[in-house]
Formats: structure tokens, C-alpha cells, sequence
């Protein structure tokens, strides 16, 4: 899978636990300002990347993370490691 | 025709010191917060009533300046019981400023029930639902002879298939957290705080689910990524009707907050179409675990027969992979420190995603306030003190500040970094299970 699968999964995930059309999502919008998301659904993000790459995250990763960049930036890095 | 359509200032608290610092600082509640940040749908509908060559606005006094500059023909207020006296003072600033060159017209549920409170500084009062009332009174003001209280009961029963969709195009998107949607209005429970069932009554009346789904993308087009909250009371009781608006819903990819009864755990079939259509959080109102305290809230008992299964119910909705923000109020009759306590053990015990903790509030139009003024334990407070963080009522053997100090110990609990992480890890393993299904 390369980077920009990576990436686009990942939006893919986001836009689906927020329930916004992927089109809508730019790379610098802040994901508990502007999407809110809360921690539940900060959980199911979590979870479903998890499954999605079958990689291990931390329940907290999300905190450390303002926007969507960031998010993708964090998970293409944790798949390389794989 | 120019109309200025009005929302006045929301306080989510007035005198309880605690809960302002408490609000205002905690990170932990951010999220809370926003739930109870919103717009007035009711003036967003009456924008879409107003004739097509009529000029109207939408100001918000939470966030703008109100423009007393400008002259308006109409400025027409809503007010709940705590914004009432915000909504008089800004009309008495209106008054002053253009005379009688602008006609000051008033609706909403406080108003509703103290029309002759109203009366002293508005020229129109609108009593209950006005969206048959509202288009009369715009055909007497352009014939210049208004009467001075529009009742609902005068009119046509509002039909809802026949609400117009609100003008969510007037609305500053930066302003609002949450996009907030109704889809029905009444209860069929009849619970003595509840002030909303007694406004809209006892009678379900819902949109056809394609309205909703048409509304949904209309706002959606104003309001891009704030969560979607279903406002109705009572959204899945009647499961014929949820059937056919959650399979509706399925084909939008939305994800929603939804408020309803605790019954809804024993339809396993809808709970699967809820979380298939987007139900991220069930809003649920548990009110007490004092089974003394849930007869005299719910005179039907239909609250009491659900206490012993609260925990079994709450199981099965959490195992469908949807959270639930508990609805609780303390201080009421038979509720003592240690009932703080307990409820703080059950929200962290059931894993609850929130909860809404609050005082009774003896509404105007409510059976409660009928029993607490029976009872004279009513206290003198001002209507900016009906806040539901704050206390109006006198408690057999609680003091006001025995009261404010259990409320935010329970809050500072329950929104806080320890139970934010017990929270994470067991919806983390939860969402894993249902997931992986």
C-alpha cells in the first residue's frame, strides 16, 4: 500500500465516523474543533484504523493530534513501522 | 417588510458559582458544553413563513451585538423561561429607541404560559406553536390591525408534513457546534419536570422521513461538519414510524445523537438499524435511581418498571456499539448527598459516555411547579436563575449549598482525565468486538 492509499483510507475513515462526505474534508481542519469529534468517536477512529491496517494504536494517540494532516501523517508512519 | 428574528442571550448558569468556573475551565467538558449550544429552529421556521418580499434576520444575542440602530417593522423574540427577561430587556431597548414605529412581537414557551407578564412590554404575544398563528398575524400587520395574543388553538392544528424547512441559510455556520434537527414533536410519557411534553403534548406528530432526509441535506449545505442532534424528545417510540425514517436515514451516511427512552433496549431489531443509520450516542433519560423519587416524577410508573433493568438495558444498547449520555436529575424530593454518590457510581459503572446532571426546575406549565407551589417550595428567583444548574426549589433536607457543592463533585468525577481513560480503554475493546463481528 503506498502513501497516498494510506492517506486516503485514513480520510476515508475520518469522513465515515463523522458522517461527512470525504469531499469536504481539507487537510488542515482541526478534528475536535471543527469536526467534533469526541472521544468516542475518537475511539472508533482508533479501532477502525486499527482494523483497517492491522496495526496496534494507542487509545490516547488522538490526543496529541490537532488536525487531519496530522492524523494521516501519524498512521502512515505506524504502517510503515509495521 | 422588515423583520428581525431574535434569540436571547442563553445562560447556561446564573448564580451557582461552582458550575460557571467548572463550565468555563474544564477541559473535560468541552464536548458537553457544545450539546447545549444551538440556534432557535422555532424562528428559522417562522423566517420561512415570512411573504418572499420580506427582508428578515436572524441575530443571536449569544454572539452578536443586537442592532438597536437599525429599524425593523417586526422584531419578534423567542424566549425560554431563563431568556425571558434578557428577551424584555432587549424589547424595552427597541421601545425606546423607535417608539411604536416597530411592532415588538413575542412567542416561545415562557411566554406561552406568563402571556400577561409578556403583555407588559410586547405588542403581540404568540401562545404555543406559531407556525399557523405567525402568517395571520403578518396578514394583520399589513392591514394594520394585529391583536395583541395569537393563540395556537384559534388556528389549524400545526400539521408538520406542512412545516416549511427552516432557513438554515441565515445562519452564521461559525457560530453553532452542533446542527440540531427536529422530526416530531411530543411524548407520549408524561413526566412531571417535563415542560417540552406539556407544550407540544402527549400526541406524537412527525415528519415524513423523507422531509427530514430533505432538511438534513438542506442544512448540511449551511452547516458542513457540525454532528447532527435530533431534537424531538422522544425520537423511537412509536417503531413503525422509526423503521421507516432510520432505513431513510441509512441512505443519507449521516452519523446522529438521538433522544429517547430506555424502552428502545427491548427492540433489538431497531437498535441494529440504529447504529446501521448512524446513531453514534442515545441520549437517554434515567432521571433517578430512587424508586421513591421516579413515582412521584412519572405518575404512570413507567420509568419505575424500567429501574431494575437499567443496567441490563444499558448492556444491550452498549453492545450494539452505540454510547449512551445519561440523563439524571438530583435534588429532588427523596435524594440526599449519598444519591449524588450513587449516581456518580452508575454513570462510571455502566461505562456512560456523559450525563446531564441537573436541579428540578419547576417550569412554568409543568406539573412540578403545580405540586412545588402546592407545597410552597417554590423560592422567589428570578427567571434567569431557571437555568437547571441552579436552584429554584427549596429541598426537604438539603441547603442550596449542600446542593451546588454534591452537583459539581459529581461533575468534577465524572468529567475528569481518570474516568476519560476508563472510558477510552473499554470503548476502544467494545468497538473492537463489534467491529470484528
Amino acid at each position: 500500500m503506498n502513501r497516498s492509499e494510506i492517506r486516503d483510507k485514513t480520510k476515508q475513515i475520518i469522513a465515515d465516523v463523522a458522517g461527512i462526505d470525504i469531499e469536504e474534508l481539507d487537510r488542515d481542519l482541526k478534528l475536535r474543533e471543527e469536526l467534533m469529534l469526541d472521544s468516542l468517536k475518537e475511539m472508533e477512529i482508533v479501532v477502525r484504523t486499527e482494523l483497517c491496517f492491522e496495526i496496534a494504536l494507542d487509545e490516547d494517540l488522538l490526543i496529541s493530534v490537532q488536525t487531519l494532516d496530522e492524523y494521516c501523517d501519524l498512521i502512515e508512519k505506524a504502517v510503515e513501522c509495521r | 417588510m422588515k423583520i428581525a428574528l431574535i434569540d436571547p442571550m442563553f445562560k447556561r448558569v446564573n448564580s451557582n458559582t461552582h458550575m460557571k468556573t467548572l463550565l468555563s475551565t474544564s477541559p473535560y467538558l468541552y464536548f458537553y458544553s457544545s450539546y447545549w449550544s444551538g440556534f432557535s429552529t422555532g424562528l428559522l421556521i417562522l423566517a420561512s413563513l415570512v411573504p418572499k418580499d420580506a427582508e428578515v434576520r436572524y441575530i443571536d444575542d449569544n454572539f452578536e451585538e443586537i442592532p438597536y440602530e437599525e429599524q425593523f417593522d417586526i422584531v419578534a423574540i423567542t424566549a425560554t423561561t431563563q431568556q425571558a427577561t434578557r428577551a424584555y430587556a432587549i424589547a424595552q431597548e427597541f421601545r425606546k429607541k423607535w417608539g411604536k414605529r416597530c411592532v415588538l412581537v413575542v412567542g416561545g414557551y415562557h411566554v406561552s404560559y406568563y402571556t400577561e407578564e409578556a403583555r407588559k412590554t410586547f405588542d403581540v404575544v404568540f401562545q404555543g406553536e406559531a407556525e399557523s398563528s405567525w402568517p395571520a398575524f403578518l396578514l394583520d400587520y399589513q392591514k394594520k390591525s394585529w391583536k395583541p395574543v395569537y393563540r395556537s388553538t384559534d388556528y389549524p392544528p400545526v400539521n408538520l408534513q406542512e412545516v416549511p424547512v427552516p432557513r438554515y441559510d441565515l445562519l452564521n455556520s461559525e457560530y453553532y457546534k452542533m446542527l440540531w434537527i427536529q422530526t416530531s414533536r411530543g411524548c407520549p410519557r408524561s413526566c412531571e419536570f417535563c415542560a417540552a411534553s406539556e407544550y407540544f403534548g402527549h400526541r406524537t406528530r412527525s415528519k415524513p422521513p423523507e422531509q427530514t432526509v430533505r432538511e438534513i441535506r438542506y442544512a448540511r449545505k449551511f452547516l458542513k461538519f457540525q454532528p447532527i442532534l435530533f431534537a424531538d424528545d422522544n425520537m423511537f417510540h412509536r417503531s413503525s414510524h422509526s423503521i421507516e425514517l432510520l432505513a431513510e436515514l441509512e441512505k443519507s451516511q449521516i452519523r446522529y445523537v438521538a433522544q429517547t427512552d430506555i424502552g428502545i433496549a427491548a427492540n433489538p431489531q431497531l437498535l441494529e438499524q440504529l447504529r446501521n443509520s448512524g446513531c453514534s450516542v442515545l441520549f437517554i433519560g434515567f432521571e433517578s435511581l430512587d424508586p421513591r423519587n421516579l413515582s412521584l416524577m412519572n405518575n404512570d410508573r413507567w420509568k419505575l418498571k424500567q429501574l431494575s433493568a437499567y443496567g441490563e438495558h444499558i448492556q444491550t444498547i452498549l453492545e450494539t456499539g452505540i454510547g449512551i449520555y445519561g440523563a439524571f436529575i438530583l435534588g429532588y424530593d427523596w435524594d440526599t448527598e449519598e444519591s449524588f454518590k450513587d449516581v456518580g457510581d452508575f454513570i462510571t459503572e455502566h461505562y456512560l459516555a456523559g450525563a446531564q446532571i441537573t436541579f428540578p426546575t419547576p417550569l412554568p406549565g409543568t406539573k412540578l411547579r403545580r405540586r412545588l407551589l402546592k407545597e410552597g417550595r417554590v423560592l422567589n428567583t428570578p427567571w434567569e436563575n431557571y437555568t437547571f444548574f441552579d436552584v429554584n426549589i427549596s429541598h426537604p433536607t438539603l441547603t442550596k449549598a449542600q446542593l451546588e457543592e454534591e452537583l459539581y463533585k459529581l461533575y468534577t468525577r465524572i468529567y475528569s482525565k481518570e474516568y476519560l481513560g476508563q472510558k477510552n480503554r473499554y470503548y476502544k475493546e467494545l468497538f473492537r468486538r463489534t467491529f470484528s463481528a
